[in-house]
């Protein structure tokens, strides 16, 4: 966008910089701490979750991450349908967005707002607003690594 | 838009000063003389002979990557549990390749089987307490092995 | 020791998104994309999985392990099948996160009100 900067009249450039003026501070470093603290804390859950999935069940280390993420959505449920989600979302930033219980409270959280236009047309058209662009290009994106990878070693090995 | 070119050209110069750091070259790991790591001699306790589990443990505990080694066997396999110390644990699937090969090569009538998961470990350090207090049959034995074994191949 | 290590790795990709959010003002979901597809490229140069050996579920929890499983899935598949596995395979590994978060969601749309 500031490359067109030159294509704007002047009334828009000053506006800009009338915006960048007024915009609010954001307290960088503070952020920084406060995503650090609740999203290690996130993970740190998840740790229990898995090591209490290993002791008690038949599960390895390799095998305990389905169940923990599973878990984790189970509990990031509850906290979003009670409103509490949002509320540790405002003060942590990235530290609830970034882990996957970010991920499951976007979707959860479209899905309860929606409700109220239909389950097809509300719940299922909004729910995957955000998941959307992160399946779409996760998916693409995979192909391409796996492609080159398997390429590449069928180059080299044979 | 510009801001997202920016940020994805940052990412990418951060990552391969990452990559390009990272140097892969796979040390050879070799014991030493230092205080070996403490474990359970089985080898006259009880009914299952363990005089290979324990050799084992004798010889992987010498390594200074390896905090805790647990290991049973009976007359056709041998499974070694390991755990590794947190700062080795970034090259965890090698060094579980090294192990399985050196003890492979130390004991090439049976069948070894190296794992580094917390599970295993779990599983094994409770078969050697059983073992040594002595409330393991051999076909309990045999069982709890072929189950670890098992979980041994799961993958997600 | 692992779950020191789970906070501290979870703790730092964390501020990694927060960095995007506040020096690149990226939205949620631009940032959420350049880390999935960052943990998926990780994955292809074989950088993840030894920081989920050291790290555990703070590699493993964070939206990053998803790009990663996609990748694990493709190569698993193209190793067994040949070139075709790069699609099919894609999958075969990472349903628990899309799948939980589509079935709660539902779910959580028959029990819960909107609020405001």
């Amino acid at each position: 966008m500031t490359n067109k900067k030159k294509k704007l009249n002047p009334k828009a450039q000053h506006y800009q910089a009338i915006q960048k003026k007024n915009e609010t501070k954001r307290p960088i470093f503070t952020n920084c701490l406060k995503a650090f603290f609740v999203g290690g804390f996130v993970c740190f859950i998840g740790q229990l979750i898995s090591t209490f999935y290993i002791y008690f069940f038949d599960f390895t280390e390799q095998t305990a991450g389905n169940p923990t993420v599973a878990t984790l959505i189970i509990i990031t449920m509850f906290l979003t349908g009670f409103g509490v989600y949002d509320h540790i979302g405002q003060f942590a930033g990235a530290g609830t967005a970034v882990p996957v219980t970010g991920f499951a409270n976007a979707v959860i959280s479209s899905a309860i707002e929606h409700r109220t236009e239909g389950y097809i047309l509300g719940v299922g058209t909004n729910m995957l607003k955000l998941a959307g662009p992160v399946i779409v290009y996760g998916v693409f994106s995979a192909f391409i690594i796996a492609l080159i990878k398997t390429i590449f070693s069928q180059f080299l090995g044979s | 838009m510009k801001r997202y070119k920016q940020s994805l050209t940052i990412i990418t110069l951060l990552s391969l000063t990452i990559i390009l750091g990272c140097t892969k070259q796979d040390p050879t790991y070799e014991p030493t003389e230092q205080q070996a790591t403490d474990y359970t001699p089985l080898t006259n306790k009880g009914q299952a002979h363990q005089s290979e589990a324990d050799e084992a443990k004798q010889l992987l505990s010498r390594y200074d990557e390896v905090s805790e080694v647990h290991a049973i066997n009976n007359d056709k396999t041998l499974i070694v549990a390991i755990k590794i110390e947190q700062g080795d644990r970034f090259s965890l699937d090698h060094l579980e390749k090294e192990f399985q090969e050196k003890l492979q090569h130390s004991f090439p009538h049976l069948k070894t089987a190296v794992s580094t998961d917390q599970k295993m470990l779990f599983e094994l350090k409770e078969l050697e307490n059983k073992l040594a207090n002595d409330t393991l049959s051999n076909k309990t034995l045999n069982k709890h092995m072929k189950k670890i074994k098992k979980l041994m191949k799961e993958e997600t | 020791m692992i779950f020191f290590w789970a906070f501290v790795i979870g703790g730092i990709i964390c501020v990694i998104g927060q960095l995007m959010f506040d020096i690149f003002k990226l939205s949620p979901a631009h940032t959420l994309t350049t880390l999935v597809v960052s943990g998926a490229i990780l994955d292809g140069l074989g950088l993840y999985e030894p920081l989920i050996n050291f790290a555990g579920a703070g590699a493993t929890v964070p939206i990053t392990s998803f790009g990663n499983s996609l990748v694990h899935g493709a190569i698993q598949e193209a190793e067994a099948h040949g070139l075709i596995g790069v699609i099919t395979g894609i999958f075969e590994v990472t349903s628990a996160g899309i799948s939980a978060a589509i079935i709660f969601g539902v779910i959580a749309s028959f029990i819960f009100k909107p609020k405001g």
